[in-house]
């Protein structure tokens, strides 16, 4: 019993209150003997004489087993102090606990009893987790000042590669003027803790501002203060600027002048060696920069537009940078430099990704410029069989027909005589049926279709028959067909050639005037799809190589863009009433693109005219006017496009879906109007590069009906440019 | 005034979307067995449905909804609302809920109804099978509006389902 009393009386002696871990004495049972303050917090044990030996460790053991295998290793281990692991339920908490047991043994060396240490790993584990994924410096100092433990902002705070560089040296090390250190610590022990001091610490040669936050770092067990932890914040301007940077994913620069003129990296964050390829600052920071980053050439040019806008007391901005990074990554970044006394500073941001795909989206965009080049050499073939085609079809003399697209009310009064004449033609015909000769012409199923034809000619405007134009056009033609067909089946010798000769040239002439008008309307077509197609192409490969602004009269451009549509309205019937002061304003403007953008919204105006009055034409309207912008106060000319026709929708105007690439609006397709949904985009794009603005309004012409989109709308494309300044 | 009593009247409820409906229905016409009615809308067409005995009815799916409220209010929920179907359902399935109830049917439909409909449409059959099977409709009086589209295309349907009633 002697070693079981030695250890009790050094417990009341008071020798374990001093440890700052839970330590206690238990029986073999597990009865509780002695315990010192630690472990009476920790366990929760009412203190008194005689009162500990009413709990038993067992009853803090998660699972009753451990203790018992606890026991039985405890027993078989030869060694005179045993480390284990066990899981405690204490203060309705887990705890994976480390604890070392030393058995204590009577005289005759059986195990009475056991003396326990604990350490608790459990929070530890879990602390460290988060003390190493903090985003801020966080740092443990031990009670003499020692730092213990720092993460990784920390380590990147103070400019070192490891957190070995930091841990194990003197916190007053890292302090400029040991005058704070002193002040710190002073306070640490009247108050325990330090809140929010500033003091300038020191990173390599040089030092920045940093606010301190300190208090004391308690054990989870005994709750004794064991050291300090805290954390630190740099607030120097360029502190800030670092973590703002670093949050927005970029890199920024410091390079100084050295004393013989050399330029030298002095400072720089983690994201910009990331962008260079670089693990570490020390591999850069005071080296000379033409041996950090980029090509000789490209050097050369990036200083040069470097120096040009220093001179003008410019910083230069996003300027963008192909460079081989030090790990032979190629990476695109954008330069935004901007002078110091000392040197320059810049931010860098990798647009790498970005660029790739401006570059895949370039290509695209120019592959479908060049596709749609090429449909211009089959829409050029149309029009070379213009003529011939024309000539055939009777159509340059312009007597009958003329070179506007007739209507189908036209068309249905210039075939009606014709039509009469070969009805009277096939009645001459059908009449010989019953002829025991001429009868043997066709057989019965053609003499009856002959007979039905017959009646279609006579009857084909006939409303119950058809009821449309439309339809009586189609059915006129579709009868002419039949009759053609079936006098081509006449059997020979039978019928007088002549006869037949007539009819098939009657109805030659009937179909040559329908083809005639849908060659026109071909033709029509093919000039808006030959005007979508160019300027679609053009737009796409960015209007071809030069692109150089020049100073022009508005209407100058206007009238450009006018002869472009010209042939086009007047063949669908539509007058362009142009303002009388149309304008001598001047602009300054990259003449094909505007060209461009002008000839779009007309032709957008004439497509999507309609009116459904045929006595009168239908018509759009072109103005201009200066004027000076009252919140720019700048001079512009407004250029205002009105049609009468289909409406774009208030949905579509207001969430602006009309200026999508390749959008077409809701009401466009109707009447089979073809379209490529790039204009418009086309041009708020380029009226945005001449720093001008396009608005489009879209309201029905009946304004009882607002939003009966089968009414037509006026549509009103209003195009504002500033003008020309004097100086050019 | 009927010009031609003993021709079978055909109806065709067609919206007009598409350029070749003179086209399509020239040869109906010409061909002097029919006489064909176009109405653009489903209204217009269920109103000659109940007024008027067709032969023959061929409906576009995609429809427009003409004056009737109860069209017009699915047709604003949903531009691409397959109103033909609800005309069919109307007429030969009064009690199936795409059917409208704002429509009297008269009569409980009958065998015969069934026979007198066709389907001319840019829909696929795979996207009208439930439907047509719902109906009691054959895939024989299908047909797809495509740009291979014969202008004859209109004329063999109605002579598809003429044939079909004949058989019966």
């Amino acid at each position: 019993m002697k070693e079981l009393d030695r250890i009790r009386r050094a417990f009341r002696d008071g020798h374990f209150e001093l440890l700052p871990i839970p330590v206690y004495l238990i029986k073999r049972d597990g009865t509780f003997l002695e315990a010192n303050e630690s472990a009476r917090a920790f366990f929760c044990l009412q203190d008194g004489e005689g009162t500990l030996e009413q709990y038993n460790i067992g009853t803090f053991y998660k699972n009753g087993e451990e203790r018992e295998q606890l026991v039985r290793r405890l027993d078989e281990s030869d060694k005179g102090q045993e480390k284990l692991e066990a899981q405690f339920h204490v203060q309705r908490k887990d705890w994976r606990i480390e604890l070392t047991c030393r058995p204590v043994a009577d005289q005759n060396g059986h195990k009475i009893a056991y003396l326990d240490c604990l350490l608790d790993v459990y929070e530890e584990d879990r602390f460290s987790r988060l003390f190493d994924h903090l985003f801020e410096g966080v740092f443990w100092l031990r009670l003499d000042g020692m730092v213990e433990r720092v993460n990784k902002p920390i380590v990147e705070m103070f400019h070192c590669a490891r957190s070995e560089d930091v841990e194990g040296k003197m916190a007053a090390e890292f302090f400029a003027s040991k005058d704070d250190w002193e002040t710190l610590t002073k306070g640490l022990r009247k108050r325990g803790y330090i809140r929010k001091y500033r003091a300038r610490l020191k990173r390599g040669p040089h030092s920045f501002i940093a606010e301190i936050n300190l208090f004391g770092r308690k054990s989870s067990t005994s709750g004794r203060v064991i050291g300090y932890e805290g954390h630190i914040i740099d607030v120097s301007a360029q502190g800030a600027l670092n973590r703002l940077l670093e949050q927005l994913g970029l890199g920024w620069f410091e390079i100084r002048h050295d004393e013989d003129g050399v330029d030298r990296l002095f400072d720089c964050n983690q994201t910009f060696l990331e962008v260079f390829g670089y693990d570490h600052r020390d591999e850069v920071e005071g080296k000379d920069v033409e041996k950090v980053n980029l090509e000789r050439d490209k050097r050369r040019v990036f200083l040069k537009q470097l120096d040009e806008h220093f001179e003008r007391g410019e910083p230069l901005i996003r300027y963008p940078l192909t460079v081989q990074n030090h790990k032979g990554e190629e990476k695109v970044v954008e330069m935004n430099v901007i002078r110091l006394e000392t040197g320059r500073f810049g931010v860098v941001q990798d647009i790498t990704e970005e660029a790739r795909l401006k570059t895949r989206i370039e290509h695209l965009r120019a592959d479908v410029g060049n596709m749609l080049h090429s449909f211009k050499n089959a829409l050029g073939l149309l029009g070379d069989a213009s003529g011939s085609v024309s000539a055939s079809l009777g159509l340059d003399d312009q007597t009958d027909i003329g070179v506007d697209i007739p209507t189908i009310e036209d068309i249905l009064k210039t075939t009606q005589e014709p039509a009469q004449e070969l009805a009277r033609l096939l009645q001459g015909l059908v009449t010989l049926r019953d002829d025991d000769w001429y009868g043997q012409a066709f057989s019965n199923v053609e003499w009856n279709n002959l007979g039905t034809q017959l009646g279609m000619l006579r009857n084909y405007q006939d409303a119950h028959i058809s009821p449309a134009p439309e339809i009586q056009l189609a059915v006129l033609v579709e009868s002419v067909i039949h009759i053609q067909a079936i006098c081509r089946q006449v059997r020979k010798r039978t019928i007088a050639k002549d006869k037949i000769r007539d009819i098939q040239l009657k109805a030659g002439d009937i179909i040559r005037r329908v083809a005639a008008r849908q060659w026109l309307h071909i033709q029509t077509e093919v000039l808006a799809l030959n005007a979508e197609v160019s300027t679609a192409s053009d737009y796409l490969s960015h209007g071809g190589p030069r692109k150089v602004p020049v100073v022009i009269p508005l209407s100058e451009l206007l009238t450009h863009a006018l002869e472009y549509v010209e042939e086009y309205a007047r063949r669908k019937g539509i007058d362009i009433k142009k303002s009388p002061r149309h304008g001598e304003a001047k602009i300054y403007v990259i003449e094909r693109g505007m060209v461009r953008v002008f000839t779009n919204l007309l032709m957008n105006a004439i497509k999507y005219s309609w009116t459904r009055d045929n006595e009168q034409r239908s018509w759009i309207s072109v103005n201009t006017r200066a004027t000076v912008e009252p919140e720019e106060k700048r001079n512009v000319v407004v250029v205002s496009i009105e049609n009468h026709g289909v409406p774009i929708t208030k949905e579509e105007l207001d969430q602006g879906l009309i200026f999508l690439f390749g959008y077409r609006g809701i009401m466009s397709g109707d009447r089979g109007r073809p379209g490529t949904g790039i204009g418009l985009t086309d041009a708020r794009e380029t009226i945005d590069e001449h720093k001008g603005t396009i608005q489009i309004t879209s309201r029905s012409a009946d304004r009882s009906e607002p939003d009966n989109y089968n009414k037509p709308f006026i549509t009103t494309v209003t195009v504002t440019l500033p003008v020309a300044p004097d100086a050019l | 005034m009927n010009a031609f009593p003993e021709k079978k009247r055909v109806l065709w409820i067609e919206d007009g979307a598409i350029t070749e409906v003179p086209y399509l229905a020239a040869p109906v016409i010409t061909s002097g067995k029919y006489f064909l009615r176009i109405v653009n809308n489903v209204d217009d067409g269920l109103r000659q449905i109940l007024k008027e005995n067709y032969d023959v009815i061929i409906v576009d799916i995609r429809n427009l909804p003409g004056e009737n409220k109860e069209l017009q209010k699915i047709y604003r929920a949903n531009r691409t609302a397959r109103l033909g179907l609800n005309l069919l359902y109307t007429i030969l399935k009064p009690d199936h809920e795409m059917a409208l109830s704002s429509i009297p049917v008269k009569h409980a439909p009958t065998p015969e109804d069934t026979l007198k409909f066709g389907v001319l449409t840019v829909e696929e059959f795979s996207e009208l099978r439930e439907h047509f099977a719902e109906l009691g409709l054959s895939q024989d009086v299908y047909s797809m509006k495509n740009r291979r589209l014969s202008k004859k295309a209109l004329l063999e349907l109605v002579d598809t389902i003429v044939d079909r009633q004949m058989q019966t």
